[in-house]
């Protein structure tokens, strides 16, 4: 395995000083620069020797090396406590996520009640979730949400198990959604779209291999 | 709605001292769902994220930042200030998750970011002493035994990295992981781009020497 | 003017009495709601927020910057104006918890004293 450090013309490039002799005129630089290109504009002087392509195969196996160390050197690290985490959550502005306010009526001249957007797509969400076998993701609430009696399409993103039957699915959804909205809002919903997106979730095993999903 | 535009929880107020009770905000209300999302796609938890899931965002800091804190302290040099740049990163995503195009790219986005934050930090430190405080290597570990130790390629390029003289390793990683020019790291390293362009040919040399004998 | 500030704490608890009302959060004035999220300006911009509620710098907004009401009282064109940002609980209503809060507010012994009411904001900000 141990390749011979002693350079010779049958030994490889990179146990070699004169790299030009060893890959058909070209330096390892080069073919770094131009795999850095994309290997772009296509150099047929490249392309069509046998020693650079295989230079350039060990110089993305590198690449794809390096990529790997530094994924297991975090699949390695010691497990921290979670502080870390909680400092990142306590630092993000959560405001920027409030939306439009839509209104809740009120007799008195002078109340102002609403409820956010924010928190009707985290109603939705929650509802969504509740849901057997779906996993809610992107909601929009489409429509002036901000003006009383407007019609207001509700379009909601979900995943869903494999196996299961998907327009009872949808179904059972749109009814939670429906009753959530209804219970917390007076928006008057002219529909909800449900698009399921995918349908490669895993359905977690009940005894360990607990696995994570990417 | 006069004069109150923003609303919620005014998270940016918060001074250590004043208990204002944003917490059960962060609480759990649902832990069937908490661990659903767990097994949720990025694409998923970012669309979340971007609606206003904290929970979702959550899981993504979990599932990427012990990479994102892998990347920069390679890109650094050492782990110092890494856990910054971790939580900067991460803080910078959620106000800009929204301009991700594709959510499925969760991942390279994040690392893209981890290099822009490095980055300011290497500056930083320059800015501030001329003194390197990267740990500085012992060579001496680039012995046989030690690499025969190595239990796997990655563990064997990991010490090869270490063992390579310094200047050597700095262009490597600036390079390799923090995507730069040649003529990015001449400045950064204040050196010629010749000498750059000599120290990156030698590491390389040496690596994918090491390499090919872990083939 | 420290009246308006005591108010301002009295009206957070009754606030927070109201059942299905699962948090409160900081309700402010939009003109304080622009802030750097730089931790030195931190300080500051909270006695800020705290003069524009009690309308008067010195000692008593010193004093509330160490635990500022949630809930804004100021004075406004045609009276008083009190906002308050919550939480609800999934399992309630929020049109219901949100017209109680209000209810609430109005009803309240300690709004007697003051004059007139401009307006009573109440915001649903989470449901939970």
């Amino acid at each position: 395995m141990t390749p011979s450090h002693t350079p010779d013309s049958t030994a490889p490039w990179f146990a070699a000083d004169d790299e030009p002799d060893h890959l058909d005129g070209h330096t390892i630089e080069e073919l770094s620069d131009y795999l850095d290109r994309g290997k772009e504009p296509a150099d047929p002087s490249v392309d069509e020797s046998a020693a650079c392509r295989i230079a350039l195969a060990s110089l993305e196996r590198l690449h794809g090396a390096m990529g790997s160390m530094v994924q297991e050197e975090a699949d390695r690290a010691p497990a921290r406590d979670d502080s870390w985490v909680t400092t990142i959550l306590d630092g993000i502005v959560r405001d920027s996520r409030s939306g439009r306010d839509i209104p809740i009526s009120h007799p008195a001249p002078t109340a102002r009640l609403s409820v956010t957007e924010g928190a009707v797509r985290g109603l939705l969400r929650a509802a969504g979730d509740s849901v057997d076998n779906i996993i809610v993701g992107r909601c929009r609430l489409d429509g002036d949400v901000t003006t009383p009696g407007v019609p207001v399409t509700v379009t909601v993103d979900a995943n869903v198990y494999r196996g299961e039957n998907i327009p009872t699915l949808a179904d059972n959804l749109r009814s939670a959604l429906l009753d959530a909205l209804h219970s917390h809002t007076e928006l008057t919903i002219a529909g909800i779209d449900v698009t399921i997106r995918d349908i490669f979730l895993i359905k977690p095993e009940p005894e360990g291999g607990v696995q994570n999903h990417d | 709605m006069g004069g109150y535009d923003v609303v919620a929880c005014h998270d940016e107020f918060v001074t250590p001292g004043a208990t204002v009770s944003c917490e059960s905000r962060a609480t759990i209300p649902d832990g069937k769902s908490r661990a659903l999302l767990e097994y949720a796609d990025d694409h998923t938890l970012v669309d979340r994220a971007v609606d206003g899931d904290v929970r979702a965002f959550e899981v993504l800091v979990r599932r990427h930042g012990p990479l994102v804190r892998a990347y920069a302290t390679r890109i650094l040099g050492s782990s110092h200030d890494a856990d910054d740049v971790v939580q900067e990163t991460f803080i910078t995503a959620w106000a800009k998750l929204s301009t991700l195009e594709n959510p499925a790219m969760a991942k390279s986005w994040l690392m893209r970011i981890a290099n822009h934050k490095s980055i300011d930090r290497i500056r930083a430190r320059r800015n501030h002493s001329n003194l390197d405080d990267v740990d500085v290597p012992a060579s001496e570990d680039h012995s046989p035994t030690r690499l025969a130790e190595a239990r796997s390629r990655s563990e064997a390029l990991s010490q090869v990295l270490t063992a390579l003289p310094e200047d050597q390793r700095r262009c490597w990683e600036l390079k390799e992981f923090a995507d730069y020019s040649y003529v990015k790291i001449a400045e950064e390293l204040d050196l010629p781009v010749s000498t750059v362009r000599g120290l990156l040919a030698r590491a390389r040399k040496t690596l994918i020497r090491e390499m090919e004998v872990w083939r | 003017m420290t009246d308006l500030a005591e108010f301002a704490r009295e009206m957070e608890s009754v606030v927070r009495s109201v059942p299905g009302v699962t948090a409160v959060y900081p309700a402010t004035p939009v003109v304080v709601t622009v802030v750097a999220t730089v931790v030195a300006t931190v300080a500051s911009t909270v006695s800020t927020a705290v003069s524009a509620v009690v309308g008067a710098g010195g000692e008593a907004a010193a004093e509330l910057a160490k635990t500022p009401a949630l809930v804004s009282v100021s004075t406004g064109k045609d009276g008083l104006r009190v906002a308050a940002s919550i939480g609800v609980a999934s399992g309630d209503s929020s049109t219901e918890v949100c017209r109680r809060v209000h209810d609430s507010i109005a009803e309240s012994g300690g709004i007697t004293e003051f004059t007139a009411i401009d307006t009573i904001t109440v915001t649903v900000a989470s449901i939970d």
